[in-house]
C-alpha cells in the first residue's frame, strides 16, 4: 500500500519537472520583446532595461532556468506586474472560489446522474431509457458557453430569478454550477447506466428483492455499490478538470476563480501571472489525478495485482 | 452514404455553406450600418444585426468558414505529425520511445484547453497564432493511439517477416503497418474536427482570435454582455456551433460503427 503511493508519486516526478520546464519556456514564445509589450507604447527605454533587470530577462537563458527552479524550490513563482503581488498568493486566493465551485458542481451533478442512471438502467430499452439516453448525449456536445447562454436567457432574463454574473450573492454560484454540472453529469449517467446493467443481471439483485428488500433499497443501496468503483474514477478525473479552474464557465459568470484569473492575466498582458497561473493548474491536475489513483487502489484490493 | 443518414448531408450543407460564404451572405458581413444596430431579425436581416448594426447572418456564415477552416487544418496537422511521431516512436522503440512518451506524459499533464489558453495568450490574438496553440496539444492524442496500435501490430507474423526479407523499416512502417489503422484514426480525425471547431470557439470567446476576423465563438462573446437586449445576437451563433459539433460527432459514431462490422 505504502508502497503504491510512493512508486506513483514518484513517478509523477518527472511529468511535474516536465510541466515546470515548458511553463518557464512560454514566456520566451512572446513574439519580440516581452518586457516592451508588458509596458505599452509609452514605456521608456530605461524602464524597459529595468524591467527586463527585474524579470531576469538580461541573463542567458541557462541562467534564467536555474534561477527559476531556485525560485520555485523556495515557493515563488513570480510577481505579478499587475497586482504587484507574488503570483502564488493571488493563485490561492482565487483557488477557494475554484474549489468551492467545483465541489458545488460535482454534488449537483453526481444528484443529477445518480437517480437518472439508476432509473434509467433499471428501464433499459423502454422509452424512459432513450429519453435519458438522449438528454446525456445532447448534454455531452453542447459546449459549455452555449450551455450558459441557454440558463442566463432562461433564469436570468425570462424568469428574472437568478444573479448573471459575480460572487456577491451566495445565488451567483447556481448558474455556474449548473452549467458544468449538466456536462458533467451527461457523462457520469451514461457510466453509471452501463454499470448498474450488469448488476441488476447479477443473481444478488434477485436474492436480495426474494429476501424482501425493499426494490428501492436493492436498488440504490446494494447495486449502486456495486458500480461505485468505477464511478469513482471518472468522477476523480472530471473534479481535477473542474479544479483545475472551468476557464470558459468562470470568465462568462465572471466567477473569481483561477480560470479567471487566467484569462485575465492575458488581457492585461501580465507574462509573469500567466504563467504561474498555468503552472498551478496543470499541478492541481497532476495531484487530483494521482489522487484518485490512489483511491482507486484502496477501494478496489483486486487492481492491486495488475497495478 | 446511405448508411451515414442525413447528419453527413447536413454537414456537406454547411461545409458547402462556409465554402461559399461570400456568395451565398445577403450583406456584407464587416459593414457597420450603426443605424440598424441591434435590430431584431427581419427579412432583410432574418438574424437581426449585432451592436455595430452588421448582418448576424452574414456573419454566422463567414464565421461557419472559419471554423471549417480551422477545424480540418488543425487536424490535418496535428493527425500527420501524429501518425509520424507516434508511429515511429511505437516502431523503433528504445530510447526514442521513451523519449517521446515522456513528451507526451508531460503534455497530458495540461487540463483541456489550458496549455492551448497559455499559447495563444503569450503569442497574441490571430488565426494563425489560434492554429499554433491547438496543433501544439492536438497531435498527442494521435501520436499515442497511432503508438499503441504500431506496437501491437508489429508483433504480427506478416511484419516479422517482411523484417527478415531485410525490408526498410520506414518501408514497413508506411507500407504494411499504417494501413492497418486508417480506418479508426478517420474516426478519431472525425470527432477531432468536432473538438477543434468548439476549441476555436473557446479560444475566440476568450478574445484570443483576430479581431477582424468573424468567429461564431466571437460572436457569442460580444453577445453575451447586451443578452438582455438582443438575444439573437447570441442564439443564431451558439446555434450553428452547437449544430455543427453534434453533426461532426454524429458522422464519427456513425463511421466508427460502419468499420467495426
Amino acid at each position: 500500500m505504502r508502497r503504491f503511493i510512493l512508486n506513483r508519486t514518484l513517478l509523477a516526478v518527472p511529468t511535474i519537472l516536465g510541466v515546470v520546464t515548458l511553463v518557464f519556456f512560454l514566456i520566451h514564445m512572446v513574439p519580440g520583446d516581452p518586457v516592451a509589450l508588458m509596458l505599452g507604447d509609452y514605456a521608456t527605454k530605461q524602464e524597459i532595461t529595468q524591467m527586463r533587470h527585474e524579470l531576469n530577462l538580461d541573463k542567458p537563458i541557462t541562467d534564467q532556468y536555474l534561477l527559476y527552479m531556485d525560485n520555485l524550490f523556495h515557493g515563488s513563482i513570480g510577481m505579478s506586474l499587475y497586482y504587484q503581488k507574488p503570483v502564488l498568493t493571488i493563485v490561492l486566493h482565487r483557488f477557494v472560489y475554484t474549489f468551492v465551485l467545483a465541489l458545488f458542481a460535482m454534488i449537483l451533478a453526481l444528484l443529477i446522474a445518480i437517480p437518472l442512471g439508476v432509473w434509467s438502467a433499471y428501464k433499459q430499452g423502454t422509452w424512459v431509457d432513450k429519453i435519458i439516453a438522449g438528454i446525456s448525449i445532447l448534454g455531452i456536445s453542447l459546449p459549455n458557453f452555449w450551455i450558459a447562454v441557454i440558463l442566463i436567457l432562461i433564469f436570468s432574463i425570462k424568469l428574472n430569478l437568478l444573479p448573471v454574473a459575480g460572487a456577491q450573492s451566495p445565488f451567483s454560484i447556481l448558474l455556474p454550477g449548473l452549467t458544468l454540472a449538466i456536462g458533467m453529469s451527461a457523462i457520469t449517467i451514461r457510466m453509471i447506466r452501463a454499470n448498474m446493467i450488469t448488476a441488476l443481471r447479477h443473481e444478488s439483485f434477485t436474492a436480495n428483492l426474494a429476501k424482501g428488500i425493499s426494490m428501492r433499497r436493492t436498488l440504490f443501496v446494494h447495486a449502486l455499490k456495486a458500480t461505485l468503483i468505477p464511478v469513482i474514477t471518472l468522477v476523480g478525473m472530471q473534479f481535477g478538470l473542474l479544479l483545475s479552474g472551468a476557464i470558459i464557465t468562470e470568465t462568462v459568470f465572471s466567477w473569481p476563480g483561477m480560470g479567471r484569473l487566467l484569462v485575465e492575466s492575458v488581457m492585461t498582458r501580465d507574462y509573469p501571472l500567466l504563467s504561474g497561473t498555468v503552472l498551478v493548474i496543470a499541478l492541481v491536475y497532476v495531484t487530483v489525478n494521482l489522487i484518485t489513483d490512489v483511491l482507486y487502489y484502496v477501494v478496489e484490493p483486486r487492481m492491486r495485482k495488475t497495478l | 452514404m446511405k448508411r451515414m443518414g442525413a447528419g453527413m448531408l447536413l454537414l456537406l450543407v454547411l461545409i458547402g455553406a462556409g465554402i461559399f460564404a461570400p456568395v451565398l451572405s445577403p450583406h456584407n458581413p464587416y459593414r457597420q450600418v450603426l443605424s440598424l444596430s441591434f435590430h431584431e431579425p427581419s427579412v432583410s436581416s432574418p438574424m437581426g444585426r449585432d451592436a455595430l448594426g452588421r448582418d448576424i447572418l452574414s456573419r454566422v456564415l463567414y464565421g461557419i468558414r472559419t471554423s471549417m477552416l480551422i477545424g480540418f487544418t488543425v487536424v490535418i496537422i496535428s493527425l500527420a505529425a501524429g501518425v509520424m511521431i507516434g508511429g515511429t516512436a511505437g516502431y523503433i522503440g528504445g530510447f526514442t520511445d521513451t523519449a517521446f512518451s515522456r513528451i507526451i506524459d508531460i503534455l497530458m499533464a495540461f487540463p483541456g484547453l489550458l496549455l492551448s489558453i497559455g499559447i495563444a495568450g503569450i503569442m497574441g490574438p490571430s488565426t494563425l497564432n489560434i492554429i499554433i496553440a491547438l496543433c501544439a496539444v492536438g497531435w498527442v492524442g494521435y501520436a499515442r493511439y497511432t503508438r499503441a496500435m504500431v506496437m501491437s501490430i508489429k508483433q504480427r507474423d506478416y511484419i516479422l517477416s517482411a523484417k527478415a526479407a531485410g525490408k526498410n523499416r520506414f518501408a514497413i512502417l508506411f507500407a504494411d503497418i499504417l494501413p492497418n489503422i486508417v480506418e479508426p484514426l478517420i474516426v478519431e480525425a472525425s470527432f477531432g474536427i468536432g473538438i477543434a471547431i468548439v476549441s476555436e470557439a473557446s479560444l475566440a470567446f476568450l478574445g484570443l482570435s483576430s479581431p477582424s476576423t468573424p468567429s461564431l465563438g466571437r460572436m457569442l462573446s460580444e453577445a453575451i454582455s447586451v443578452i438582455n437586449v438582443s438575444p439573437w445576437m447570441a442564439l443564431f451563433p451558439g446555434l450553428t456551433l452547437t449544430i455543427i459539433v453534434l453533426l461532426f460527432n454524429d458522422v464519427g459514431e456513425r463511421l466508427r460503427k460502419i468499420y467495426e462490422r
